[in-house]
């Protein structure tokens, strides 16, 4: 439980940074060779924020309206407040009202009772949630730059009452933080900082670019071939089961 | 003259020749334009089109393109149809049985779904290049084949002097993305350290579209009972 508020307490401090930044184009300059140091997977009853499930509703948005999102799970004091930042996400369904409701009846039972003409709600439920969080280390630089990662997965499965094609989804969801930082995660040592899923999109909320030409000019990192690596691809190793 | 012009020759040949003699080191050109000629991808070699039929590499006509779009098209509507009914089935049902099969059908469908949906993208995609799948599909084949005939034959420590293509075909019609993928998976260091060579390599071979072998292991060839 001790954990958990720890957990909870990072992940709140990383989601205001999210908030705070200032959005760039995602780049990087660096090759990096992580090597996995730390990992730790922890199980929890739902996820701290919903941007797993924010993609899946606005993947139905794009196809049938509905006017208000039921995010069904066990909800912590994170997660009960999470959907009072959607707004602040430029997803199509962020701008709809979210509502976090606890597990109690099934989604399918939820759907029946809000099953009426009319846009009704988009009901989503998150469980076997896991948060994972891992730590990366650069061969390239000797193991001087790192990466924190905290991912979190989970089941979701989505329930459109609608009227004229009712609807459900099971999807596997993931979505994370990324920090990359070199020796220290303090500012001034901090090369970037990204999230996933935004708009289905890697997206990078921090880079810090004159502090990575000055480690690339040092020798410190490895600088990355234009040729030959696609610039696009520049994420983290797949994390273990 | 003449009689000096002869022995400067005669010495020229034993400056080259004994060192490889006395050290067992040799060159011997292999044809592999044969070895390629066998191999039985080569049977679905198209020269009009510098592609492979039967393979990811061969031009799809646009026609059959959209009729397979259609097919897929309908296969996803043909879910999304039986995912609906059943949605409407459970909601009526109010069994948490009857919900438990539901659900566990409906992750069958979006498995299906999203095969389905990757499938259509694919095509799509080969549609916008009119057909013409890219380079990397042909790659794959020509390096699969590279992989049987020439890498057997460098293998044990042989070096590969020279394997500029030795036959003139068409050159394949290259994708719409092609352009783009070269620029990104290029390796151009390789291709400038190889073009820094290449005055070198054309004075020592009289041809140098003639693949060369260089051995310090007289053992090894299929180039010798050529």
């Amino acid at each position: 439980m001790r954990h958990n508020r720890r957990l909870v307490t990072i992940f709140a401090l990383m989601l205001a940074a999210v908030f705070c930044g200032q959005s760039l184009q995602a780049c990087s300059l660096a090759l990096h060779d992580w090597k996995l140091i730390f990992y730790r997977k922890i199980p929890v009853t739902v996820p701290f924020f919903p941007l797993s499930e924010l993609d899946v509703a606005t993947a139905r948005l794009e196809r049938a309206g509905f006017a208000r999102v039921f995010w069904v799970g066990s909800h912590n004091f994170i997660s009960a407040v999470a959907p009072a930042f959607l707004p602040l996400f430029a997803d199509k369904a962020a701008g709809l009202p979210w509502a976090a409701v606890d597990s109690g009846p099934s989604l399918m039972a939820l759907a029946r009772e809000n099953y009426c003409p009319g846009e009704g709600p988009l009901i989503i439920g998150s469980d076997g949630n896991y948060i994972k969080i891992a730590l990366f280390a650069d061969q390239n630089s000797g193991f001087g730059c790192m990466q924190l990662v905290v991912q979190q997965t989970g089941r979701i499965r989505a329930v459109h009452p609608d009227t004229k094609t009712p609807w459900a989804q099971e999807t596997n969801g993931s979505s994370w933080l990324s920090l990359i930082f070199y020796q220290l995660p303090v500012p001034g040592r901090i090369l970037s900082f990204s999230a996933y899923p935004v708009q289905k999109n890697r997206h990078s909320i921090y880079e810090d670019h004159s502090y990575v030409e000055t480690l690339l000019n040092q020798r410190i990192l490895k600088r990355r071939p234009d040729l030959v690596v696609d610039p696009y691809r520049f994420d983290f190793p797949e994390l273990p089961e | 003259m003449r009689r000096c012009k002869n022995i400067l020759l005669l010495l020229s040949f034993f400056v080259v020749a004994v060192p490889l003699l006395m050290s067992g080191e040799t060159f011997r050109a292999v044809d592999f334009e044969r070895l390629l000629q066998k191999h039985p991808l080569m049977r679905k070699y198209d020269p009009e089109t510098g592609r492979f039929k039967e393979t990811r590499s061969e031009i799809i006509p646009v026609a059959k393109l959209q009729e397979r779009i259609a097919s897929i098209s309908a296969a996803i509507a043909a879910c999304e149809n039986e995912k609906s009914e059943l949605v409407l089935a459970t909601m009526n049902s109010g069994d948490s049985v009857s919900e438990a099969h539901a659900w566990e059908r409906i992750g069958q469908i979006d498995r299906q779904l999203a095969e389905l949906k990757t499938g259509l993208q694919t095509e799509q995609s080969l549609l916008a290049d009119e057909g013409v799948p890219g380079y990397d599909k042909l790659l794959e084949i020509a390096g699969q084949i590279y992989h049987e005939t020439i890498l057997p034959e460098i293998a044990t420590g042989v070096l590969l002097l020279n394997k500029l293509p030795r036959f003139v075909a068409t050159p394949p019609r290259p994708a719409g993305n092609d352009l783009r993928h070269f620029f990104y998976s290029c390796n151009g260091e390789v291709l400038e350290k190889y073009l820094s060579q290449a005055g070198k390599i054309a004075l020592m071979f009289e041809k140098t579209d003639q693949p060369i072998l260089y051995s310090a292991d007289r053992g090894v060839s299929d180039a010798k009972k050529q």
